[in-house]
């Protein structure tokens, strides 16, 4: 038996089976197309968590800036900004609601500076 | 991000139609890698599919479209194989599956069965040299890129599996 006629024989073998095969293969439309849909999903799916990791990152990296960044002193000067600013909102309310207001209880001072006086009419 | 779905799917959509050309040699090729087990080869040809869709961009046209989608038919199989999920022998279900098939000639069942008994005697590099030569007419070049290996070892494998193979069916003929 020559190379030809093994190759001839094994070729008809071969032949067989792929004929046999060809007969029912799976419906090629619809494995195609759980093919696009899962490829879509994947991608989606991707695309979700690249945006988290990202937002995961950008988060990391405010908490490290703000971590190194020197923590700035209130100072007295804030204090007393914080202070006039209750000042303030006190002398608004004894305007509409004197009656909450007792004369010596609203008085403080600090830093050498007084606060809350009673200004406001009492009874 | 809705508004990018369908440039994503276009991108898959004409490898997967290139690839539909093929269907019946691509399952030939799964049925082959997975022992001729049905399931198991429909389950891997969908999943190399999704594969090849969700990789479309990565096909370079450096080798032909089958031999780059018959890689992944190859290598989904394998890690099928690896996770376990079938066991079976890769001769035993496929004489029973050809012999169950009602309605068919039964002479011609035999020679089938006559061939995949001889092919699960044969190395399985060697049968896979063969499949894709004879089977599937790819060169022993093309053969080589699918398996993975070099053409001189693919051609090693072609050689010594054709021997065995011819020597195996010759004796199964000569048997009453």
């Amino acid at each position: 038996m020559t190379d030809r006629d093994d190759d001839a024989l094994i070729a008809e073998a071969f032949a067989r089976q792929r004929a046999h095969d060809a007969s029912d293969p799976p419906p090629a439309a619809a494995m195609l197309g759980r093919a696009v849909a899962a490829a879509r999903r994947r991608r989606r799916r991707a695309a979700i968590a690249g945006a988290a990791l990202a937002a995961a990152a950008a988060a990391l990296v405010a908490i490290v800036v703000a971590r190194r960044a020197p923590e700035p002193s209130p100072g007295l000067g804030a204090v007393h900004r914080l202070c006039d600013d209750l000042e303030r909102r006190f002398a608004r309310q004894r305007e509409t609601d004197p009656w909450r207001f007792a004369a010596a209880s609203d008085a403080w001072s600090l830093d050498g500076r007084s606060y809350g006086s009673p200004s406001g009419p009492t009874q | 991000m809705r508004d990018r779905e369908p440039a994503i799917a276009d991108d898959a959509r004409p490898l997967l139609h290139e690839l539909a050309a093929f269907h019946p040699q691509s399952w030939g090729w799964a049925l082959h890698c997975c022992g001729r087990r049905r399931d198991e080869a429909q389950d891997v040809l969908q999943e190399a599919y999704c594969r090849a869709a969700s990789r479309a961009g990565a096909f370079a046209g450096g080798s032909s479209l089958r031999t780059w989608f018959f890689g992944i038919v190859r290598r989904t199989a394998l890690e099928a194989h690896r996770r376990g999920a079938r066991t079976a022998r890769w001769s035993d279900r496929d004489g029973d599956a050809v012999r169950q098939e009602p309605g068919r000639d039964l002479e011609r069942d035999e020679e089938r069965s006559r061939l995949q008994r001889c092919l699960a005697r044969i190395a399985p590099r060697q049968r896979e040299v063969l499949h894709l030569v004879f089977y599937q007419e790819l060169t022993v070049e093309q053969a080589a890129t699918v398996m993975g290996v070099s053409p001189g070892t693919a051609r090693q494998h072609y050689h010594r599996g054709k021997q065995a193979l011819r020597r195996l069916l010759t004796a199964e003929g000569a048997q009453p």
